[in-house]
């Protein structure tokens, strides 16, 4: 007669096993071969998101020829002119950098270092919204860095492994960032939420805003740098009763076709906590 | 051998899940077809180790979403352990508990989660996140319960086909 072994005891064993597992691998013992047993399955998720793309991009590529050709006329003229307010805003900053240096005024104007990375999933959670990267710690991403494509604002990075990251993007309900409104020259604070709209709140009742100005980041709080563009205003939200008025946010970044990101390398949010005052006991 | 069969298939789901499932919202909601794989498998006859694979599932999504890992353990958990108890009752209709267990399962996933971004003071309205992302994820998810049920009766069968034929 076979004899097996009890089922409580082969449970408990697993159990010990998985435990002893996580134990060396929360002492780091466990690093190296977590890293080259995860890159796999990493190679394999990237694999996946591209040949998904493939096919939503076959399905989605627009087909009308003409239509093409007059949106690209149009692109050029406005590079045309983009071209042309770059040189202007050239000449501007170089007579702000007589001006800085003449009142010996040290303003830091980094030099951005960017870090391309692939989109390849993301949260399984529909609540939040965040996305993973192919880059991680190796390739010299930090929690905090800003994220960011040539249309503006992304996110920040929220988790760095090895090889992968995970970016909050502004569009997460837990999102704040410190913004700038470009033309009516105040501070704001925009929020995400989870439809995935973005709104710019506390903006003062006797501001005048209007649809259409820019939102840039503000730099205040150390978490993003300064001028990123984030989107415009769309509607705005003004009502007597209110202490504050607010207004929703286009985005500048197409979250729904967020394929290919860049993180800024050498910007490091600052902590301030110790310089926040603590209320007396 | 044959339990240990379904653990890369599990994660090229989760993978199916980051790269694809996540990428077709209806409204905010998407299909959640680790959990899916999860109700189907544990109610296949001749699987064991039910709840270390709910554990070890939800450590692995857990640690990838920003969501606590001890939030998916424990709703994967709980999720195995109403497969279990549902799959003794209404052992006569299982694709009506696959069913119920998808409904189940999608409330208790949704509603754990909603409870902690609320405690977690993370501003999102019960009412919004019921309609926009708990409604269509439901949808979603019973859409994909009977071909996932199915796959996981196949692979159950050539797994453990001696379970087949008692």
């Amino acid at each position: 007669m076979k004899t097996s072994t009890p089922r409580p005891w082969v449970t408990a064993t697993i159990l010990l096993v998985v435990l002893g597992i996580l134990i060396l691998a929360l002492s780091g013992y466990l690093q190296t071969a977590a890293t080259a047993s995860i890159q796999p399955a990493i190679s394999l998720q990237k694999w996946i998101s591209s040949r998904y793309l493939a096919v939503y991009d076959l399905i989605t590529v627009p087909k009308d020829v003409a239509a093409l050709r007059l949106r690209n006329a149009e692109l050029e003229n406005e590079i045309a002119s983009l071209q042309t307010l770059i040189i202007e805003q050239e000449q501007k900053l170089e007579e702000a950098d007589v001006l800085y240096a003449l009142l010996d005024f040290a303003r830091e104007k980094p030099e951005n270092e960017y870090i391309a990375a692939s989109v390849i999933g993301k949260d399984p959670s529909p609540f939040l919204h965040y996305v993973i990267i192919d880059h991680g710690s190796d390739h010299g991403l930090r929690h905090g860095m800003p994220v960011v494509t040539q249309h503006g604002l992304v996110g920040r990075i929220d988790a760095v492994m090895a090889n992968v990251a995970r970016v909050q993007l502004i569009t997460d309900p837990s999102s704040t960032i410190n913004t700038y409104l470009q033309a009516a020259s105040v501070d704001a604070l925009l929020k995400g939420s989870l439809t995935g709209d973005i709104s710019i709140e506390m903006i003062s009742q006797d501001i005048e805003i209007q649809t259409g100005d820019l939102v840039l980041s503000s730099g205040l709080g150390g978490g993003y740098p300064q001028d990123i563009l984030i989107g415009q205003i769309v509607s705005i939200r003004k009502l007597e009763t209110d202490l504050f008025q607010s207004a929703s946010v286009q985005p500048a970044v197409d979250f729904n076709n967020l394929w290919a990101v860049l993180v800024i390398k050498n910007f490091r949010p600052l902590d301030i906590t110790p310089l926040q005052t603590t209320p007396n006991p | 051998m044959a339990n240990l069969i379904p653990i890369p298939i599990f994660i090229i789901l989760v993978m199916l899940q980051l790269a694809i499932f996540g990428n077709l919202p209806l409204l905010q909601g998407t299909a959640d077809i680790v959990m899916l794989a999860l109700i189907a498998w544990t109610m296949q006859k001749g699987t064991k180790y039910a709840y270390i694979y709910g554990f070890a599932i939800g450590t692995f999504v857990g640690l990838i979403s920003a969501i606590p890992v001890f939030i998916y353990i424990g709703t994967y958990t709980m999720v195995v352990f109403l497969a279990r108890y549902l799959q003794q009752r209404i052992w006569q209709m299982p694709i009506l508990a696959m069913l119920a267990l998808t409904v189940l399962g999608t409330f208790i996933c949704h509603l754990v989660s909603i409870l902690y971004l609320q405690i977690s003071q993370i501003p999102i309205s019960f009412a919004d996140s019921f309609l926009l992302v708990t409604l269509p994820s439901l949808l979603f998810n019973i859409i994909l319960a009977v071909p996932i049920y199915l796959f996981a009766v196949d692979l159950a069968n050539w797994l453990h086909p001696n379970m087949e034929n008692e």
